[in-house]
């Protein structure tokens, strides 16, 4: 028995604000999902002051602990904080907001028209989270030359590690532009932060690499094999990965919205910006 | 720039509201930093009833926007 079920206090705990159905359904994740009910709904809970106030640290926000310690307090079902499929990510993200504030959520978006009116509306946020799609399957992507790649979604980890060392780069190259490095200098650095850039974003994506059928139908799935095909793939072929592999994290939940213009009517297209720093602001 | 400086003004906002919710109610300031968003809304309401009702004012009595 878990020190929960022990507990006497156990019915004055915090109480779940919603249930949500998970994209991944609890697949691609190293350790099984707890509590999942029977229509496959895991507890997310509303965040409490001591999480709201680690939103708010910038260096949190950046290195991942904020997001990590977030999901950790507000849906304790999930165990394994690094293996989150992306794909379920914004689908927390949606429901930890809903389950805090309330359903209504208030945006403003900027129209491409002459006068770049700006448009602000409320979205509903269980109209988003009923409309969670399950991911039944991922089909492979299949290279021009006939390979097929059977692929997972990247998860919290390798997308938290990309950011942090995104940032960092970003960071390098701002402070050696300030110290009045020569240009030769700079050129050195920009270069080192492009190859520290590739091998990083070659390493996540061939971590989501379950494995290659090739041609002739043998199968690899030697981790480091994989890496170094992935490496030595021509740019668009190793671009159409990416982006195959990006796409992923879009099937989950619905974040395009209909806006109309107040100044000209034109309908657009805006997309619900998730990013911690300003969606639970 | 400006983000800090909108996370720091953010950051003391809740810092704020916790310390009045601790001082106004008595509660501990640790304990408040549990509550949620919606239970600390509910705790503030129903503590300015309290401290209407303490000074003596009926909520019959209130001036509301439709008396003026």
């Amino acid at each position: 028995m878990s020190e929960n079920q022990n507990n006497p206090l156990k019915a004055f705990f915090r109480k779940p604000g919603i249930w949500i159905k998970l994209p991944s359904q609890g697949k691609f994740y190293h350790t099984p999902l707890a509590e999942l009910n029977a229509q496959g709904e895991i507890p997310v809970f509303p965040m409490t002051a001591k999480d709201e106030i680690l939103l708010k640290n910038a260096d949190a926000l950046l290195n991942g602990s904020a997001i990590r310690h977030l999901i950790e307090n507000c849906v304790p079902c999930i165990k394994d904080i690094d293996g989150i499929p992306a794909i379920d990510l914004d689908a927390i993200l949606v429901a930890i907001r809903r389950a805090t504030y309330g359903e209504k959520f208030e945006m403003s978006t900027e129209c491409a028209c002459d006068t770049k009116t700006t448009t602000e509306f409320v979205v509903n946020l269980d109209a988003i989270i009923s409309s969670i799609k399950v991911i039944d399957e991922i089909k492979p992507i299949v290279m021009d030359d006939g390979i097929k790649v059977y692929v997972h979604p990247v998860n919290i980890k390798s997308l938290l590690n990309l950011n942090w060392i995104q940032f960092e780069q970003m960071r390098n190259l701002q402070l050696a532009d300030q110290k009045g490095m020569s240009e030769d200098e700079q050129l050195k650095l920009v270069n080192a932060s492009y190859d520290i850039l590739l091998n990083t974003s070659i390493q996540s994506v061939a971590d989501c690499i379950d494995e290659v059928l090739m041609p002739d139908l043998t199968v690899v799935t030697h981790k480091e094999h994989i890496r170094e095909w992935a490496t030595q793939l021509a740019r668009p072929e190793f671009k159409k990965l990416e982006e195959n592999l990006l796409s992923l994290s879009d099937l989950g939940i619905n974040k395009k919205i209909n806006v109309q213009c107040a100044n000209c009517d034109k309908q657009y297209e805006a997309t619900i910006d998730l990013n911690p720093t300003t969606f639970f602001g | 720039m400006k983000l800090l400086k909108s996370l720091e003004a953010e950051t003391k906002a809740i810092i704020e509201d916790i310390a009045t919710l601790a001082l106004y109610s008595g509660q501990s300031y640790n304990e408040l930093w549990n509550f949620t968003h919606e239970e600390r809304l509910i705790f503030s309401k129903v503590l300015q009833s309290k401290i209407k009702i303490d000074k003596g004012i009926k909520p019959s009595q209130e001036l509301t926007q439709g008396m003026v």
